[in-house]
């Protein structure tokens, strides 16, 4: 992306501060369609960082095939459950603490990174295609076969009939 | 123009949230929501890291892909027995029959 | 002679193609034919006996070969250690089948059950030979996703839908955490390839350290090490038998492949303490955990998901050995013997508790009360395949357990030996208890007498007897004819 530098600080901060209060209301919401709603705008954030990042692919599938098909069936499916009571967790407050600690180790861990700039031009689309086609095609074989697997899957749940 | 140090602080506070969800929820749906969120700042995660070089970004690109596809199919059959469990139990608390069976 | 890497082609080609093709067959067929789904059963086993064919012949070339050999641009490599893997789970896979058929007949959706478990099959072999990361991800995608629905098969029955609900749920948390390990690996070295060991330089300890804890968490989850096994005893304790006994025996596998191929090549980099300090201390407390709380259970198949976490643990130690080069292949010598001990226990124990189902009874201690005098067969096959988890010689779990896995950490962590015996003394405690209740306790009069011509008691007999027969002076010579 070629935005000028001032204009990706201001994108990427704002998107920051969106991506960071969705995940925030997806675990807090009271409601479970609403926690849906907040994961699929969580997903659009960070399809726009992919777009900083310099992986306009990555963004416009993350887009299509994550938020446009994963999510929206987690938000259709969460319809379903709108009435499931959500009973508390014991020792929720030190599960907080724990997890707060983690991710600042994590961030100290890191901190090595901060000197770095991403390379933001985009990766040559034909160079990609090359990559997946000569190199990693096994791997493309054996996606293939888990998406026929989860059609398989879908027969089999259908079949069930509880 | 933010650093990878920033992208990587954004994507582990995103899997930090994630795992609270996990850990401290005992709802099927609102658990994998969770999961989701740490599959986001994963993905992120992975692309930042593959952007700090030019001969890293195809791999990364590739993974990323795969990753997001993995995702996708695990989401649909997770919420497909999650749907089936709900006909059958009308509940979605995955702790509930541990406890009665004790 | 065909080469591994044709072996390798025929094997996916020979998996996939009724794996995809089964599911074609229709409801109506069923209707027609008075013997149930009964025919895809011996499909199916057909199918499994030319794979374990397959990889057996894989790894006996790979094994005289003696060298490793790159495939497919460099993402999959066969070594003779991967491919003896290969052929405990096409063996496991086999017996489950085998046991399958009488019970899965009946179900409308045995036809999945023959297609998701040849499906899975596939992708743990595939996951055993990865060379890298790419290739990683799908395999453990297709492994994934055939897995959850094998869980939740049993038809009304709810706890089995329960089941595969967490199963599939933890297995998303797995993937999720996998995918930022791959994100911090690729971040550190730069590629997607899984050399045989990882050199990363330029980086501090604690970044290497955070992502060996990552892959281990990840891996660690469908292994049901201690911290992350909270889902391991409900979905182990709680599903049919029958199908825990293809998630406990086969689809674990897929997990050891990731460590061996994605964790142990980390070993370089965070030096042998600090290996050693990280697998040593979640292999005391997964094998500690898990043989406490299975003490206390009163359902033997309950007890026998605490067992298998216990021994998650006790491969650990196997893993944890790995930080010395003097330990390293006693260590690896022993996951594979122990690995070997525990498909075949397993696979046997968990068929042995769905015959128990299958013929009215149930899986309590107090269901099992006697039984060995109807059941007497069945009851002596359980009874030895308690005995080699115990670790009692000559049976193969002796060796594997103490002159392997445990002794191959005595010189660098002497207390990781210690505490891994003292478990193994505790287990003696609840796997004793099975065998009293089955021989020593009145009752169980009432109790039907087996059969001989069902295919459970044969497979609890047939791996009884494997037991028997590699303790007997091969498990050294298999050590050193796969070993690392």
């Amino acid at each position: 992306m070629s935005l000028p530098i001032d204009l990706t600080s201001l994108v990427f901060f704002a998107t920051s501060a969106l991506a960071v209060a969705s995940a925030i209301l997806v675990v807090s919401h009271r409601s479970l369609v609403y926690a849906a709603f907040f994961l699929d705008v969580l997903g659009t954030a960070n399809a726009v960082f992919f777009a900083l990042l310099g992986y306009p692919l990555v963004a416009v599938f993350q887009l299509t095939v994550y938020v446009g098909s994963a999510v929206t069936f987690i938000l259709f499916s969460v319809v379903m459950f709108k009435d499931v009571p959500e009973p508390p967790v014991p020792l929720k407050e030190f599960a907080a603490v724990t997890i707060a600690l983690i991710a600042a180790a994590l961030l100290v861990t890191f901190h090595s990174f901060s000197g770095i700039f991403p390379q933001t031009q985009a990766v040559e689309m034909e160079e990609l295609t090359r990559l997946v086609v000569d190199k990693y095609w096994f791997a493309l074989l054996l996606s293939i076969l888990s998406m026929a697997t989860t059609l398989i899957e879908a027969i089999t749940l259908a079949r069930r009939e509880v | 123009m933010p650093t990878v140090y920033w992208y990587l602080s954004v994507s582990f506070v995103l899997a930090a949230i994630g795992l609270y969800g996990l850990v401290a929820k005992r709802n099927l749906i609102r658990m994998l929501i969770s999961v989701e969120l740490v599959f986001n700042g994963a993905l992120l995660a992975l692309l930042s890291f593959s952007s700090t070089s030019a001969a890293s970004k195809p791999t990364g690109v590739v993974l990323a892909l795969l990753a997001i596809s993995l995702a996708a199919a695990e989401v649909g059959v997770v919420v497909s027995i999650a749907i089936l469990m709900f006909r059958v139990k009308r509940s979605l608390d995955v702790f509930e029959l541990t406890e009665s069976r004790g | 002679m065909l080469g591994p890497i044709e072996i390798f082609e025929a094997l996916m080609f020979l998996l996939v193609t009724p794996g995809l093709l089964i599911p074609l067959v229709d409801r109506g067929m069923r209707e027609e034919r008075s013997g149930g789904y009964g025919f895809l059963g011996y499909l199916g086993v057909a199918v499994l006996v030319a794979a374990l064919i397959l990889t057996l012949t894989l790894a006996l070339e790979l094994s005289s070969l003696g060298q490793r050999v790159f495939a497919f641009e460099d993402t999959l490599l066969f070594d003779r250690y991967s491919a003896y893997l290969g052929v405990l789970v096409s063996l496991g896979t086999l017996l489950v089948a085998v046991a399958s058929i009488p019970e899965v007949k009946g179900w409308s959706t045995a036809p999945s059950f023959y297609s998701l478990i040849l499906l899975t099959l596939a992708g743990v072999l595939a996951m055993l030979f990865v060379s890298d990361m790419a290739t990683l991800l799908s395999a453990w995608t297709l492994v994934a996703v055939a897995s959850y629905v094998v869980v939740g098969l049993k038809k009304d029955d709810p706890r089995s839908l329960e089941g595969a609900a967490k199963y599939g749920l933890m297995g998303a948390a797995s993937s999720s955490l996998m995918v930022l390990g791959i994100a911090v690996l690729v971040g550190l070295t730069g590629t997607s390839f899984l050399p045989e060991s990882i050199r990363i330089s330029g980086f501090q300890m604690s970044l290497i350290l955070v992502t060996l804890i990552v892959l281990v968490a990840s891996f660690g989850f469908k292994l049901g090490i201690f911290p992350f096994h909270a889902w391991l005893p409900d979905v182990y304790g709680g599903v049919h038998p029958l199908l825990v006994s293809y998630i406990a025996g086969v689809v674990k596998m897929a997990a050891i492949a990731g460590i061996l191929r994605m964790v142990l090549p980390l070993v370089a980099s965070t030096g042998p303490q600090n290996w050693l300090h990280v697998l040593g201390l979640l292999a005391v407390l997964t094998m500690t955990y898990g043989n406490m709380v299975a003490l206390v259970q009163k359902n033997v198949q309950r007890m026998m998901a605490y067992s298998s976490i216990a021994h998650a643990g006790y491969l650990l130690v196997g893993f944890a050995a790995v930080a010395d080069p003097l330990s390293r292949v006693t260590g690896l010598q022993g996951v594979v013997l122990h690995l070997t001990t525990y498909v075949l226990a397993k696979v046997g124990v968990f068929v042995g508790l769905a015959y128990l189902i299958r013929r009215g009874l149930g899986t309590t201690l107090e269901d099992m009360r006697g039984i060995g005098r109807r059941m007497p067969a069945l009851s002596l096959g359980i009874a030895v395949l308690l005995l080699s988890l115990m670790g009692m010689p000559p049976l193969l779990g002796f060796w594997s357990k103490f002159t392997y896995l445990f002794l191959s950490v005595v010189d660098t962590a002497p207390w990781l030996t210690l505490i891994a015996i003292l478990n193994s003394g505790i287990s003696v405690g609840y796997y004793a208890q099975v065998i009293r209740y089955m021989f020593f306790k009145e009752g169980g009069g009432e109790a039907p007498a087996e059969r001989a011509s069902d295919p459970e008691v044969a497979v609890v007999v047939l791996t009884a007897i494997l037991s028997v027969v590699l303790g007997l002076g091969l498990a050294q010579p298999i050590a050193e004819a796969f070993g690392p």
